[in-house]
């Protein structure tokens, strides 16, 4: 923006100053060439006089000798071109010309004596070179004149250079200087006209701006505290909770169990029952106990990431599954896995809770299929879990990830409903995000991602990534 | 069940405050092969007395093993185990910790005070029937138990 001021300044002020100049220059001449004028004349005069005043006695005396010497060393000026001396009744007593141009002009004067006219003369001087003497001067003089006003334009460019184009380069850097973050900066122009107020409104925009932010980042800095204190007791509640709910839940699970062994088929067949609804109470309770612990150990637990090769953790978690695959006579397949950054146990049960899903929630009919794959995009690896199984109802896709929430009866499909809250847990930790896609009654997909880390560690060496 | 190598019941001293976690503790030791004599106290000062014939104890033969609970009313577990493993003539009985916490320090702290290991109490029945099993096979039939040494009282 400066270089446009100070191009347009620079413009408007030489048009400015040429016109000035131009105007003062042609009045400087015509007044000058006024005064040369009246000088010219009076010069002529005076010439006139003189030659009139040293030709008066010869004249009189009739001494043309004398006339004709006057006259010459008249001549010898260079202005004079011509002289001419007559007596009273016009005729020439003495007259020479210089043979120059034609460009001269006259002065005539009578010569008196006593009163009397005794005699005219005559001077013809050459107007080019009276004016060549004259101009030379007038020239010289006005472009004194014109180097004295021309010169004002740098004097008057600096000036306004000063007052305005720093002040708005001024005003101009403290923008970017605040942009860049620093709100401690004030532009602090004080002068005291528009300039200067327009720099203590931007700079008490600017001490507003800082308040505002330490204001909202006070509030920010509250709340991230709060919701931190909030999840820490939170995780300790749970873990707590889980942990010591564990003793009671070990007398009734293991009295259940005990009773069972030792006096089933030995009460009547309504106490078979009870027991066996107890016991299986007991059950399910250990385990939605044990998946809260584990829901919660997924922070307190998790170790730092490391360098993990997909494949293998598929391989052992296959190997783990291996009975669950054969009774269903599942066919699990498998595109090339890549090495990631992860807490390679937790990735494991990531695994193993979506294939035992896939497993479990399988259609009657046909044995299930599995396929694995994952592709890299945008800085995450997507992976992908695709079977053919009995697939979820669209209103049901956001429930699936809740702790203990499950769309079927127990008798239908057995599970506690904690693999995928525990799974979305570790992936979120994992800095990825966990989703499902699906076609009622033909089959579904899970995806999740894991992003790839700025140096991707291919090191196999076990490196810490 | 068969007979110790001594042709004595061996001695067990379970120091265990939760009466539930003492009876599962005899319940699985009766399904054992070794001839044993369990002997239940509910904290750490019983323990203690227990162990130096003291009161009412005065008569009771030194345990071949002890279990120990590390939450304890009274004494805290880890109090009785350093007693014992600091005392000469109690030290070479070995002590079986077991207890619900799963804590590393917990771990760690036992072990430093010569705990001879540590055992997680199981919360299934058949699970905690089997560990109770194994520390038989190991402690009364694998390893050899130092000598009681009844003859030469110190």
């Amino acid at each position: 923006m400066k270089n446009t001021i100070n191009r347009t300044i620079g413009l408007v002020l030489g048009t400015v100053i040429l016109l000035a100049g131009i105007i003062v220059g042609s009045l400087y001449y015509y007044i000058m060439e006024r005064i040369a004028e009246t000088d010219l004349n009076n010069y002529k005069n005076t010439a006139v006089n003189n030659f009139t005043v040293s030709l008066a006695i010869h004249l009189w005396n009739y001494d043309k000798q004398a006339i004709e010497l006057v006259g010459a060393t008249m001549l010898e000026s260079r202005e004079i071109v011509g002289i001419g001396v007559f007596d009273e009744k016009n005729h020439v007593i003495f007259e020479k010309r210089k043979i120059i141009g034609l460009n001269s002009y006259d002065a005539v004067k009578e010569v008196r004596h006593d009163g009397n006219v005794i005699g005219q003369v005559k001077i013809a001087f050459s107007k080019d070179i009276l004016w060549e003497i004259k101009k030379g001067v007038i020239t010289a003089s006005g472009l004194v004149v014109l180097a004295i006003v021309v010169s004002f334009f740098p004097l008057a460019h600096l000036l306004l250079t000063r007052i305005i184009v720093n002040p708005i380069a001024k005003l101009t850097k403290g923008t970017e200087i605040i942009e860049s973050g620093n709100l401690d900066y004030r532009v602090g122009l004080n002068s005291k006209d528009e300039i200067g107020q327009l720099s203590n409104a931007f700079d008490k925009m600017t001490s507003k701006l800082k308040e505002s932010y330490g204001a909202l980042e006070k509030k920010v800095a509250e709340r991230t505290q709060e919701l931190e204190r909030s999840n820490n007791e939170l995780q300790q509640f749970a873990y707590i909770a889980s942990h010591d709910l564990q003793e009671p839940l070990r007398m009734i699970t293991s009295y259940m169990q005990l009773i069972e062994q030792r006096y089933k088929n030995k009460l009547d067949k309504d106490a078979d029952e009870f027991i066996t609804f107890a016991v299986d109470g007991a059950n399910r309770l250990k385990a939605m106990i044990n998946g809260l612990l584990d829901y919660s150990r997924v922070k307190t637990y998790g170790k730092p990431f490391a360098v993990v090769n997909c494949e293998t953790v598929l391989e052992n978690a296959l190997a783990d599954i291996q009975i669950a695959i054969k009774e269903n006579k599942a066919v699990i397949t498998h595109d090339p896995l890549p090495v990631i950054a992860a807490d390679e146990d937790q990735i494991a049960e990531v695994f193993q809770n979506l294939l035992r899903n896939a497993l479990r929630y399988r259609k009657k009919e046909e044995p299930p299929h599995i396929h694995m794959s994952c592709k890299q995009e945008r800085g995450e690896w997507l992976f992908s879990f695709r079977d053919n199984g009995i697939g979820i109802e669209p209103q049901y896709k956001d429930r699936l990830f809740i702790m203990f929430s499950r769309l079927h009866g127990r008798g239908e499909y057995p599970g506690t409903g904690i693999g995928l809250a525990v799974s979305k847990r570790i992936v979120e930790r994992h800095g990825g995000r966990i989703w499902v896609e699906s076609e009622y009654g033909k089959g579904s997909t899970f995806y999740f991602t894991i992003p790839v880390p700025e140096q991707a560690g291919t090191n196999k060496g076990g490196e810490k990534v | 069940m068969n007979l110790s190598d001594r042709g004595k019941p061996i001695e067990i001293l379970v120091v265990e405050d939760n009466p539930g976690d003492a009876r599962l503790v005899v319940e699985a030791f009766k399904e054992g092969k070794v001839w044993n004599n369990l002997i239940i106290v509910e904290d750490g000062v019983e323990a203690m007395a227990f162990l130096r014939k003291e009161g009412k104890y005065k008569n009771v033969l030194r345990p071949d093993l002890i279990f120990l609970d590390l939450n304890l009313p009274k004494k805290d577990g880890r109090e009785v185990l350093k007693e014992i493993k600091l005392d000469e003539n109690l030290r070479r009985i070995p002590v079986v910790i077991l207890t619900t916490s799963e804590a590393e320090e917990d771990i760690m702290k036992t072990y430093n005070y010569h705990a001879n290991c540590y055992i997680t109490k199981p919360v299934d029945l058949d699970k905690f029937i089997e560990v109770v099993k194994m520390i038989e096979g190991f402690w009364l039939i694998v390893v050899k138990l130092p000598p009681n040494g009844k003859k030469t009282i110190i």
